[in-house]
C-alpha cells in the first residue's frame, strides 16, 4: 500500500510538471497567401463628371459643357435708394378752439423715387417695408389715418389707422411702425397718372371725439409725419429703364483645365454654341471684346478670334411681357473651326476664362414709349456650350486624383508579412499611362513612391484608330517592411497619370465601352493568430 | 500558477478506465455501497503528430517543421479526434428490487468533450500553409466535417447480477438527462478552390453548412439544450472466469435552444477583389470607406437563421472478451466504436498478467483515429479499493512524429 501511495504521488507530481503554461491564447502561425485584394473597373467617366460625358450614335464619347459667361444683376440696370420724406401740417396762424372729433385732411403726399435716370410707371415689390413716424404736440388724443391709394394687394390699398396720445411742444408724444411692403403692386404715375416714380398718400387727423376741447396758438403743427421707404426691392419694374452702358470684365474656372494638368492635347473639333439670352423689356446692343482661355500651369493664354462674333455689333431685340414672365429674345452664334479659332482655345487646356462685355441698354432711347420693363429674376444672360468629340491626340497629358488612405482600419498589419502588390491592368484605351503612386503624409509631403517603372501600355487598334484588343500590364511593388509601415501611416494618395496616344498629334477616337480594368494582387507571408 | 493546477486537475479529472470495473458495476459483494470516480483525455490522429497539437494547444509559433511532419503522414482522408471525459458515481445494493435480487442502483454525474474532424489534404494544406502552393491548381476541400461537442449528463441505473449454471451474468440499463453546453459542427460535401496563376483571381465551389449552438456564454455552467440518452450493458462470465461482456453507451440527444444557427452557403463564384472603383473619381477626392467584412463574406453567405436543432451524441458501442490462458494470464480482445465522432471502429488486443492485488496490461490498438498504437494499462485492488490507470499511446511517446497521447485513471471504493 505505501509503495502504491508513493507511487501515486510520483505519477501526480510528473502530471502537474507536465502541465505547462500556454504561451499564448491562440495558436499562431504563417501561411504564403496569393489572391486579388481590390479592383477597378475605369471609364473616361471616371475622369469626367457623368454630367459632362455623352455618347453618340456610334458610342463615341463627347464632352459637353455648359456655363454662364455673365449675367447681370438687377443693380446694374436700376436701384431703389431707402427714401424718407416728412409731412408737416401746420394750422392757419390764428388761435382757435377745436372741439372733439375735428377733422384735418391731408392729402396727396407726394414721395418721390430716388432711381437715376429710370423712370419707373409701375414696381411690384417682392420685399421691404415703410415705416410710419407720427409726431403729436397738441393737447389732444389724435386719431389718424394713413393710406397710399396706389399701392394695392390683393386689390386693397395700403392704409392704417392710430391713435395717437396728446402731447405738447416740450413734450411730445410718438408713434413709429414698420409695415411689410412685400406683395404691393404700386402705381408709380402720381396722383396724375401721368408721373413717374411717385408714389402719394393721404393723411386724415381727428381729435379724439371722447375728448375735451383744446386751444390752438396759432401755427401749431397739426401732424408731422414721417414715411421712410426702406430696402425695397421689387420683382418686377415697367416704365422706361434708361440708356445706359454695362461694362462687365471678369472671369471664371473652367472645368477642362482641371481635369488635364499638364500636357499636350490635339482635337478634331469643337463646337462652341454662344447665346445672348434677353429677358429684358428693352432692346440692346452688345459687343464682345474679348474672350479669353487661360492655362495657369504653362501660363499662356490663347484669344478667342472669331470675325463674326468677337468685336461685332450684336443687336438685341426686347423681351415680350407675359405677365407672369418674360418671353425672351435669343441671338446664337456657332462658332467652330470653320469661323473660328475655338480648337486652339480648347487645345490650350484653360483651367479659367476671361471675357470683355458691353452692353449698350436702349441705344435708341425711349422707344418703347415707357414701356420697358423687367423681371428681377429674369434678367440678360450670355451662355456657352461646348461640344467636344473626345477625337483626340495626348502627348504626356497629366491627369491626377489624390484620395485619402486609411489602410490601418482595413486590416491588422501587423500580420503581414513580406509581400509583393501587382497591379494587373487590363487597357482597353488607345493611349499609354506611365502611372504613379505617390504616397503622403497629412501636410502633403511625400511620403514614398510607389510604381518605379510605372508604365501601362496601350491597347491595340485598327486602321481605324479603333480598339480591337486590350493590353494587360503588370507592374510590381514590393512591400517590404519598411514601405508597409509607409502605406500604413500615409494619409492620402495622389495618382498620377500621363496619358500618351501613339504618334502624337495622330487623332484617337475615344468610345464608351473602353475600360481601364485594374486589380491588385497581393502574394506574401501572412501571420494567423 | 492557477494554469497549471487547472490542467494538472484537467488531466487528473479526464481517465477513462474501461478495463478495471465500470461505473455501473455493483459494490463488492459484502458492502452495500461504492463510489466510483475515472477521468481521462485521448488524442490520437493519422496525421497531427503529438508536438504539433502540443504547440497548437499552448499556443506557440507552428513552424514549417512541424507542417512537415503532418504533411509527410497524411493520406487521401485523414482523421484527429480528442476526448475528454469524467464522471462520478454512486451505487447502492438492493436486496430486492422489482422482485429481483442481487440488485443495485447507480447514480452519476459526468462531463464529456469530445472534437472530431475528417479532412482531406488540401485542407490542412490550404488552412496552415496558405495557397501559394495551389497557384493553378485546384485544392479540394470536399468531404469535411469538424464536430465539437460538449455535455453533461446525470444518469440513473438500474443493475441486476444473477448465476445460472456456474456462470454469472450481469445486465444493466440507464437512463441519462443531458444538459448541452456547447456545439459546433462543420460540414462540407463539395468543396474546392481553384487559384489562378498569379492570383489573378480565385475560384470558390463550395457546399457549406456550419451548425452551432447558442454562441452566448460558453462556460460549463451554461445551459443551450437538454436531451436524454440510454445506456445498456449485459456481461457473461463463465464457470472458468471467461468474460464476455456488450454495450451501448449514450444512445440518445440534445436538443439545442432556439438561439443555434444553421449557416449555409452554396455558391459557386470568382473572386477578382473588392470592388473599390468608387475611389478613383477624378473629379473628386471621395472618402468612400468599403466595409471588408461585408466584401468578403455577406454576398457569399446564402442563408443564416436561428433555430432549435437536435443532434445525437458521439454514442458508443463496445464489445469484449477476456480470456483466462493460466492462472496468471489473460487476453482480453475488445472492439468498439463512436458513431456521430468520425471515428473508425478499432479492435484492440491485450495480453494481461494477473496478480492476486494488481493486473497488468499490455494494450495495442487499431483503429479508431489513427493507426496502431501500443500501451499499458495497470490495475491494483486492496480490500476495498480499486486503482487503475492506463495509457493506449505509450508507442506514441518513444516517437517525435507520434501521433497519440491520452492517460486514463479511475478509483473505486465500497463500503
Amino acid at each position: 500500500m505505501k509503495i502504491l501511495l508513493r507511487s501515486g504521488i510520483a505519477i501526480l507530481l510528473l502530471l502537474f510538471l507536465y502541465s505547462c503554461k500556454k504561451e499564448s491564447e491562440h495558436p499562431q502561425w504563417d501561411v504564403e497567401a496569393i489572391g486579388p485584394l481590390a479592383k477597378a473597373s475605369l471609364g473616361l467617366n471616371n475622369f469626367f463628371a457623368d454630367t459632362l460625358l455623352t455618347s453618340d450614335s456610334e458610342g463615341l464619347l463627347h464632352v459637353h459643357y455648359d456655363t454662364t459667361l455673365s449675367s447681370f444683376n438687377l443693380d446694374s440696370i436700376y436701384t431703389l435708394k431707402d427714401t424718407t420724406i416728412s409731412s408737416v401740417q401746420v394750422f392757419p396762424p390764428f388761435p382757435a378752439v377745436i372741439s372733439p372729433g375735428t377733422v384735418f385732411p391731408n392729402n396727396n403726399n407726394i414721395i418721390r423715387l430716388s432711381t437715376g435716370s429710370v423712370l419707373l410707371k409701375r414696381a411690384d415689390i417682392s420685399s421691404g417695408f415703410i415705416r410710419i413716424k407720427i409726431k403729436n404736440t397738441l393737447r389732444s388724443k389724435i386719431n389718424f389715418n394713413y393710406q397710399i391709394p396706389k399701392a394695392k394687394r390683393n386689390g386693397i390699398p395700403f392704409s392704417f389707422s392710430a391713435a395717437v396720445d396728446s402731447g405738447s411742444v416740450s413734450s411730445p408724444t410718438y408713434f413709429s411702425r414698420d409695415f411689410d411692403f412685400s406683395g404691393y403692386s404700386v402705381d408709380l404715375t402720381g396722383n396724375s397718372g401721368a408721373d413717374y416714380n411717385v408714389l402719394y398718400f393721404d393723411v386724415t387727423a381727428t381729435t379724439n371725439p371722447s375728448g375735451q376741447s383744446f386751444n390752438l396758438i396759432g401755427s401749431d403743427t397739426i401732424f408731422n409725419i414721417e414715411t421712410s421707404l426702406l430696402s425695397i426691392k421689387p420683382s418686377y419694374v415697367k416704365g422706361y429703364l434708361g440708356e445706359d452702358e454695362l461694362d462687365l470684365n471678369s472671369s471664371s474656372n473652367f472645368g477642362i483645365g482641371e481635369i488635364i494638368k499638364s500636357g499636350m492635347v490635339s482635337i478634331d473639333s469643337v463646337k462652341m454654341q454662344l447665346d445672348i439670352v434677353n429677358s429684358i423689356g428693352a432692346d440692346g446692343q452688345a459687343i464682345l471684346g474679348s474672350l479669353s482661355s487661360f492655362n495657369s500651369v504653362n501660363t499662356t493664354t490663347v484669344q478667342l478670334l472669331a470675325p463674326s462674333l468677337i468685336g461685332q455689333l450684336i443687336n438685341i431685340t426686347r423681351a415680350i411681357d407675359q405677365g407672369t414672365g418674360a418671353a425672351p429674345s435669343t441671338r446664337t452664334f456657332i462658332l467652330d473651326k470653320s469661323n473660328s479659332n475655338i480648337t486652339d482655345w480648347i487645345q490650350n487646356l484653360p483651367d479659367r476664362y476671361s471675357y470683355d462685355l458691353r452692353v449698350h441698354i436702349n441705344p435708341q432711347g425711349n422707344i418703347s414709349g415707357s414701356n420697358d420693363f423687367v423681371y428681377s429674376d429674369q434678367l440678360l444672360k450670355t451662355r456657352i456650350q461646348l461640344d467636344l468629340p473626345l477625337k483626340i491626340g495626348m502627348d504626356r497629358a497629366v491627369i491626377t486624383d489624390t484620395i485619402d488612405l486609411n489602410l490601418e482600419k482595413t486590416t491588422d498589419f501587423t500580420r503581414i508579412g513580406f509581400t509583393t502588390l501587382t497591379v494587373r491592368a487590363e487597357n482597353g484605351f488607345p493611349f499609354d499611362m506611365d502611372m504613379q503612386l505617390i504616397l503622403l503624409d497629412s501636410q502633403n509631403n511625400i511620403m514614398d513612391t510607389l510604381l518605379v517603372p510605372g508604365l501601362i501600355q496601350r491597347a491595340t487598334c485598327d486602321a481605324n484608330r479603333k480598339v480591337i484588343q486590350s493590353e494587360v500590364t503588370r507592374l510590381v511593388i514590393p512591400v517590404d517592411e519598411t514601405r508597409k509601415n509607409l502605406l500604413v501611416a500615409a494619409q492620402k494618395m495622389c495618382i498620377r497619370a500621363k496619358l500618351s496616344t501613339p504618334s502624337y498629334p495622330d487623332l484617337y477616337p475615344l468610345y464608351s465601352n473602353y475600360r481601364l480594368n485594374v486589380r491588385i494582387i497581393a502574394d506574401g507571408i501572412y501571420s494567423i493568430r | 500558477m492557477q494554469k497549471r493546477i487547472t490542467l494538472f486537475l484537467i488531466v487528473l479529472l479526464t481517465c477513462n478506465f474501461s478495463f478495471a470495473g465500470n461505473w455501473y458495476s455493483p459494490p463488492d459483494s459484502s458492502k452495500k455501497y461504492s463510489a466510483y470516480y475515472d477521468a481521462s483525455f485521448a488524442f490520437n490522429s493519422n496525421c497531427i503528430t503529438n508536438t504539433f497539437a502540443t504547440d497548437y494547444y499552448l499556443g506557440r509559433f507552428i513552424t514549417n517543421s512541424r507542417k512537415d511532419d503532418v504533411s509527410n503522414a497524411m493520406e487521401n482522408y485523414n482523421r484527429f479526434g480528442l476526448h475528454i471525459n469524467s464522471r462520478a458515481a454512486v451505487s447502492a445494493s438492493i436486496d430486492t428490487l422489482f422482485g429481483l435480487t442481487h440488485s443495485w442502483l447507480t447514480f452519476a454525474l459526468s462531463d464529456h468533450y469530445m472534437i472530431s474532424s475528417v479532412f482531406k489534404k488540401d485542407a490542412f494544406e490550404l488552412y496552415f500553409r496558405g495557397n501559394k502552393n495551389y497557384e493553378n491548381k485546384t485544392a479540394d476541400l470536399s468531404n469535411f466535417n469538424l464536430n465539437q461537442i460538449r455535455y453533461q449528463q446525470f444518469s440513473a441505473g438500474f443493475g441486476h447480477q444473477f448465476s445460472r449454471h456456474n456462470q454469472s451474468f450481469l445486465v444493466f440499463g440507464g437512463l441519462s438527462l443531458n444538459k448541452g453546453n456547447d456545439w459546433l459542427d462543420i460540414n462540407t460535401d463539395q468543396a474546392s478552390i481553384f487559384t489562378a496563376q498569379g492570383g489573378d483571381f480565385l475560384n470558390l465551389d463550395a457546399e457549406l453548412e456550419i451548425r452551432r449552438s447558442d454562441s452566448t456564454s460558453r462556460v460549463w455552467k451554461s445551459w443551450k439544450g437538454t436531451g436524454l440518452s440510454a445506456d445498456l450493458a449485459f456481461e457473461w462470465t463463465d464457470s472458468t472466469g471467461n468474460r464476455f461482456s456488450i454495450g451501448i453507451a449514450d444512445l440518445g440527444f440534445i436538443r439545442w435552444n432556439s438561439g443555434s444557427a444553421i449557416i449555409e452557403a452554396d455558391t459557386s463564384f470568382e473572386f477578382t477583389g473588392i470592388d473599390v472603383t468608387e475611389l478613383f473619381d477624378f473629379q473628386t477626392t471621395v472618402n468612400d470607406r468599403i466595409n471588408v467584412d461585408s466584401a468578403f463574406v455577406q454576398p457569399y453567405l446564402k442563408d443564416r437563421t436561428t433555430r432549435s436543432q437536435t443532434t445525437m451524441l458521439p454514442g458508443r458501442f463496445h464489445v469484449s472478451y477476456t480470456g483466462k490462458i493460466s492462472s496468471s494470464y489473460v487476453l482480453n480482445i475488445s472492439a468498439d466504436h463512436f458513431w456521430n465522432a468520425n471515428y473508425l471502429p478499432s479492435v484492440m488486443i491485450s495480453p494481461g498478467y494477473q496478480r492476486r492485488k494488481y493486473t497488468l496490461w499490455l494494450t495495442s490498438r487499431l483503429g479508431g483515429y489513427g493507426h496502431f498504437f501500443a500501451g499499458m494499462a495497470f490495475q491494483y485492488h486492496h480490500k476495498n479499493w480499486q486503482i487503475g490507470l492506463r495509457s493506449d499511446y505509450i508507442s506514441a511517446l518513444f516517437s517525435s512524429k507520434g501521433k497519440g497521447r491520452g492517460l486514463m485513471l479511475s478509483a473505486s471504493h465500497s463500503f
